[in-house]
């Protein structure tokens, strides 16, 4: 084999010692016998398919980017990482009707402009059984899950019409705030919720010009160049607004935030490294100014929460700032839920070919949050946080929600 | 972000001294990089096995006296014999809350004694505590109370070979008379693994055993192909978790028969299942994980670490008024190596390594001293303190397999060094911390 091959590949696989830790931890293998497992999927493939692309599996389409195996991982090695940079060097998207599917599920932001102006009819039509059987049979959208509910109205919109670029402008202090495609068409009261704190806090909020979905949905269906296109785009605007105004670019979804930080140059190959130390997920943040007294006044609670840690902070090790945070409020008592994955991984549960293996996935996790006997369950995550409604029927909320409801008068 | 007491490595030496802090009331954390050596682990607990002199030992406990004298500078050297007794016992508790049993010998005056257990390969060694789902063999005699044995495998299952070790068992005079049996059981449920014998391992065969009705299935080939008049069926570790338990003792009353299980390659789930319950333990008592992390930098002043530094929390510092350092040895990178010396790999405390290089190792490739570089290790005072650039850091202390001065693989100590100090170092904070 020719030596310059060898130097341009990343050879980072060679550092695993095939001690299988990282298939013990994986939430897919451990449900799903068809996927063999991380350490076959990654590090043992890529070695083949330096050699040859023609060793590229069909089954590395099983992994949920869950990361749960870099967290395992002893020798340091970033098997997520290798599985999702040969989907795109090497993959290629369906030839049949799931093309249509993948490509709905993915474009969560031009689905999401198209969707939210007439969320009622669309949110309607989706769960009505005879659609539901009828995408399960053409396009492959599992007939047993219900699809996210679009907002009547963006977060964008809200913004925009009360002026609060004006508004926000006269707090003394400043941050960016990165939406994410979640807030904007799903659950704008989210983002309202985060200007809310960040108001008591004597802070302004400014959203960015343009703001393309991170790309994680995309890379998980294969899009990988769309996902590149947004993520230059996003980067782009991140230098010029913070050229303009430096100051931090805060996130409220755990997924974006680490795909902003991590993914962009690991997997999409996009350089970030002009803003990345700007880029923060908003509990680390906000705990850090807490912790030194830039705190809004907080009433008693009296609850009782279950806390889900979500894949991406488990990854990232947010999950501690999150739970510090809850802790601060007065009245509200954790239970910490054992780390698992709730299935849902984002599209991957929607996807008809997934969903008993997602089913499998979360099941424990459920039964475990039942079992707590709490009044609500917050999650940093927007896909555990369906998944949990949908399997428990508790009220599960982003802790950000939380914190703005504890919000003294 | 402020801790009492942040432990540096989550195998069994950190998690032991973690469970400890916590249950004492402290606040603590406990960062990894990845998953420990424990999934590389026997899931017995070896104390003592062999002195250094060579000598088989018999009761661990009260060997201590004369390895003491061999190794003045040994781990249990410094913490005594009673005490490594008395922080074994309370690991075996422990376990037993999270359901764990912990089965040792006893001899007439019930002092402890060591037995031993099957190997792979079909060898004995010699340990202190195993598993109540372990044969524990009589270390004078593995043969004692048996007549026929039978060695299980399932077909196409690389890590264990019922012949390879039934022609070694056969080689012992004590098994003369034994009945060994070799079986390989087929099942359609494994058919998914044919694709690639690579991906047909323990936990593998663990995931699809979590089903309950595939264990009705296995119960069925194994009525068919194990004659009833054997004393014990032995077959590999492949049952996972609290279910697996579960699954074990059902496979027992559907058969009737005394099944028992080995330890197989990596990730063995006997040693997995040790590590889980002491986190399990830890969780409930309010102990932090934070997992897949790594340190970058320590900050250190006036002869104390104040704070670290990690991948996750970059410029946010994890602050402690003590540090426990249980980062294990060249296996899980707590110690390194380059052309011309060992260092440590975290903080580059002074470590006790022989120069010249040539002096890491003996000639033969399996020395009865063992290899040199096995006992080397970081440079502690009486207390497990270690020392930076000949200053002794005096809120910091080490346990486990970064320790210098022990050799676990030729003593048969692994496990035992590990609690003992990981336990003994706990209570050192614990009492420093109620002094002040």
């Amino acid at each position: 084999m020719n030596p310059s091959i060898i130097k341009k590949k990343d050879t980072s696989f060679d550092q695993c010692l095939k001690c299988t830790i990282c298939t013990v931890y994986c939430p897919v293998a451990q449900v799903n016998p068809s996927y063999p497992g991380p350490k076959q999927c990654g590090p043992d493939g890529e070695r083949l398919r330096i050699k040859s692309p023609d060793f590229f599996d069909e089954t590395l389409k099983y992994c949920t980017n869950c990361k749960r195996c870099e967290v395992a991982c002893p020798s340091g090695v970033k098997i997520g990482d290798l599985i999702a940079v040969a989907r795109d060097n090497q993959g290629s998207l369906p030839k049949n009707p799931k093309l249509v599917r993948d490509f709905i599920l993915s474009h969560t932001d031009l689905m999401g402009s198209v969707a939210t102006p007439i969320a009622p009819i669309v949110n309607y039509m989706t769960d009505l059984k005879p659609v539901k059987y009828l995408m399960d049979k053409t396009i492959g959208v599992s007939g047993h899950k219900s699809l996210p509910k679009y907002s009547h109205g963006t977060f964008v919109g809200w913004f925009r019409k009360n002026k609060m670029k004006v508004k926000q402008a006269a707090f003394p202090r400043q941050v960016h705030y990165f939406h994410g495609c979640y807030v904007n068409y799903n659950n704008p009261e989210l983002g309202k919720d985060f200007v809310k704190v960040m108001n008591a806090m004597g802070i302004g909020v400014q959203i960015f010009d343009k703001e393309k979905c991170c790309g994680v949905p995309l890379i998980a269906s294969g899009f990988h160049e769309k996902a590149r296109k947004n993520a230059l785009t996003n980067i782009d605007n991140f230098e010029k607004a913070t050229q303009k105004l430096d100051v931090p670019i805060l996130s409220t979804s755990a997924t974006c935030a680490m795909t902003l930080q991590q993914e962009y140059p690991h997997v999409l190959k996009v350089d970030n490294s002009k803003v990345v130390d700007k880029i923060e997920y908003i509990t680390s943040w906000l705990l850090k100014a807490f912790m030194s007294g830039d705190m809004p006044k907080l009433k008693t609670m009296n609850l009782k929460v279950a806390y889900q840690t979500s894949c991406h902070m488990e990854v990232t090790g947010n999950r501690l700032f999150t739970i510090e945070l809850m802790k601060m409020i007065p009245g509200v008592k954790v239970v910490e839920i054992d780390s698992q994955c709730c299935g849902s991984a984002g599209t991957y549960c929607f996807k008809n070919e997934n969903y008993e293996a997602s089913e499998k996935i979360g099941a424990q996790l459920f039964t475990n949050i039942l079992d707590a006997d709490v009044d609500i369950v917050v999650t940093d995550c927007e896909t555990c946080k369906w998944q949990v409604e949908e399997h428990t029927q508790m009220e599960t909320m982003h802790p950000i929600t939380l914190l703005a409801r504890a919000l003294a008068e | 972000m402020k801790f009492d007491t942040l432990i540096i490595g989550g195998g069994i030496a950190g998690l032991s001294c973690a469970l400890r802090c916590q249950q004492q009331g402290q606040k603590t954390a406990v960062l990894t990089k990845g998953q420990s050596a424990m999934h590389f682990s026997s899931g017995s607990i070896d104390v003592l096995a062999h002195l250094p002199s060579g000598e088989l030992v018999s009761n661990p406990f009260s060997a201590i006296t004369q390895l003491t004298q061999q190794k003045p500078q040994h781990p249990y050297a410094k913490i005594g014999a009673e005490k490594v007794k008395k922080s074994l016992h309370w690991f075996t508790e422990k376990m037993a809350q999270e359901g764990l049993n912990l089965i040792s010998h006893h001899d007439a005056s019930d002092e402890d004694l060591n037995h031993v257990r099957l190997t792979p390969m079909g060898l004995f060694k010699a340990t202190w505590a195993s598993q109540d789902t372990v044969y524990p063999f009589i270390q004078q005699n593995p043969a004692q109370g048996l007549s026929h044995i039978t060695l299980m495998t399932f077909e196409g299952f690389r890590d264990f070979q019922p012949e390879l070790a039934s022609a070694n068992l056969k080689a012992l005079p004590q098994f003369k008379k034994v009945e060994v049996d070799c079986v390989s059981i087929e099942m359609k449920e494994f058919d998914a693994f044919s694709r690639n014998p690579c991906e047909f391992r323990s936990i593998d065969i663990s995931n699809i055993l979590e089903n309950e009705e595939v264990i009705h299935s296995f119960a069925r080939y194994m009525s068919m192909l194990v004659k009833k008049s054997t004393d014990i069926v032995v077959l590999p570790a492949v049952f996972k978790g609290k279910k697996g338990t579960q699954h074990i003792n059902l496979l027992k009353k559907l058969t009737g028969l005394t099944i028992c299980e080995m330890p197989t390659t990596p990730p063995s789930l006997l040693g997995i299942r040790i590590e889980s319950a002491l986190k399990q333990l830890y969780k409930e008592a309010g102990g932090y994980m934070l997992e897949g992390d790594e340190v970058k930098k320590g900050e250190f002043k006036e002869g104390a670490l104040t704070g670290i530094y990690t991948k996750n929390y970059k410029d946010y510092p994890l602050l402690a008024d003590n540090f426990v350092l249980a980062t294990g040895s060249f296996f899980s990178h707590g110690l390194k190596a380059n052309k011309t010396d060992i260092y440590e790999g975290v903080f580059d405390l002074d470590v006790e390594y022989n120069t010249p290089r040539k002096q890491w190792r003996a000639d033969d490739f399996f020395p009865k001293q063992g290899h040199p570089f096995l006992a080397f290790g970081v440079k502690t005072d009486e207390n497990f303190r270690p020392y930076y650039k000949g200053t002794l850091i005096h809120n910091l202390y080490c346990a486990g397999a970064i320790l210098a001065h022990y050799h676990p693989v030729i003593e048969g100590s692994g496990n035992g060094v590990a609690i003992s100090t990981g336990y003994y170092v706990a209570g050192k904070i614990i009492n420093h911390s109620e002094r002040s």
